[in-house]
């Protein structure tokens, strides 16, 4: 029987099977001549067990239930995702609708040799509500053209709006030179010559 | 890719009575558990048993609940109520004092001990356990055993003022 003998916690390290091959191999051969570290390592091996006995009281009863529950919460994470997704995408739709709907869209009006398309941006402000007026017969050159402001969002040459251009006022039937502060006056003036 | 059921069975169990024994309560351990096995899910961790401890460990500390439980633990004077056991009222109570006195005793280790004891009860290997702790892996079989002794030592200490006492 040699003098060594494995240190405690190489014993322990030895029962947990958590030491080198080289060292098991040294301590399983003095283990076969010395009944002390024999004894010994039963007690760790004793030890260790009373530990896990111990300890094991606290671990759960049904890990089955346990599955259950995470597998429910799982599948619920699922269905929420695939709700949230298709709320996303009728978001996404009303969204597009909604821009498409509030798009500036031209309307025209044609009576009289006059046509009225409105409305533009021509002066690149907000929105759309530069409307132009024009007066010709068909087939003839285009020599009255107005442009106005659509301010009362009529679409076309109203009262209310506000005149910004006109080309050539003889040719618009207007007096000559004539300037008018409002659509209404400009309108009257059409209408009265 | 985890194979995640055989997975859940064998460190489920573990996890929950490490989390048990920390903060002292059944019911919250097995929620922390269940919370980190479902973040698990959306993970692909490198070591996926030491990442359900780190994540479990996390939501402890920042769980405002848990940290009344761990108030609770320390303060070793609770016995789980929650704790569903045997089919008779005797044997229920003597198995909550048991874990009671459990508590009370884990509760007495120093904490480096105690968390070698409970990271080794729940099948993290001396490399690991030597990682986390910032010790040498040659010393963790010492150590254990010293711990072991003493938890031995305290609950013996505990069952018999409970003699006493009764």
């Amino acid at each position: 029987m040699s003098n060594w003998h494995p240190a405690d916690g190489d014993l322990r390290a030895y029962a947990d099977a958590e030491i080198s091959q080289r060292a098991a191999f040294r301590i399983r051969r003095h283990l076969r001549t010395c009944p002390e570290c024999t004894a010994a390592l039963a007690a760790e091996r004793q030890s260790a067990a009373a530990t896990r006995a111990v300890l094991s009281m606290l671990e759960p009863r049904d890990v089955g239930a346990a599955w259950d529950r995470i597998s429910e919460r799982r599948s619920a994470q699922a269905r929420l995702s695939i709700t949230s997704w298709w709320v996303s995408a009728l978001a996404v739709v009303v969204v597009v609708a909604a821009m498409f709907a509030a798009r500036p869209r031209l309307t025209e009006h044609i009576a009289g040799g006059r046509r009225d398309v409105c409305c533009w941006n021509l002066d690149g402000g907000r929105g759309g509500d530069d409307g132009i007026l024009t007066v010709s017969q068909p087939g003839e050159q285009v020599d009255c053209v107005i442009v106005y402001d659509d301010v009362d969002r009529s679409h076309s040459l109203t009262p209310g709006d506000v005149i910004r251009y006109v080309s050539d006022p003889v040719a618009c039937g207007l007096k000559p030179g004539a300037i008018h502060a409002t659509a209404g006056e400009l309108l009257q003036e059409i209408a009265s010559r | 890719m985890l194979n995640f059921r055989p997975f859940f069975d064998r460190w489920y169990p573990r996890l929950v009575s490490y989390l048990r024994a920390k903060v002292g309560d059944a019911d919250l351990a097995e929620d922390i558990a269940q919370e980190a096995f479902v973040r698990l899910l959306d993970e692909t961790p490198r070591d996926p048993a030491a990442w359900l401890f780190v994540v479990a460990n996390r939501l402890m500390i920042d769980d405002a609940r848990i940290a009344r439980g761990r108030r609770r633990h320390l303060t070793l004077l609770r016995v789980e109520a929650s704790d569903r056991t045997g089919p008779s009222a005797e044997q229920a109570l003597a198995r909550s004092e048991a874990i009671a006195s459990l508590h009370r005793a884990l509760a007495a280790l120093p904490e480096r001990e105690r968390e070698l004891v409970l990271l080794h009860h729940a099948g993290w290997r001396y490399r690991e356990i030597a990682e986390h702790l910032g010790v040498a892996a040659s010393s963790v079989g010492s150590l254990l055993t010293r711990a072991e002794r003493r938890l031995a030592s305290s609950l013996e200490g505990s069952n018999d003022e409970q003699l006493a006492s009764s």
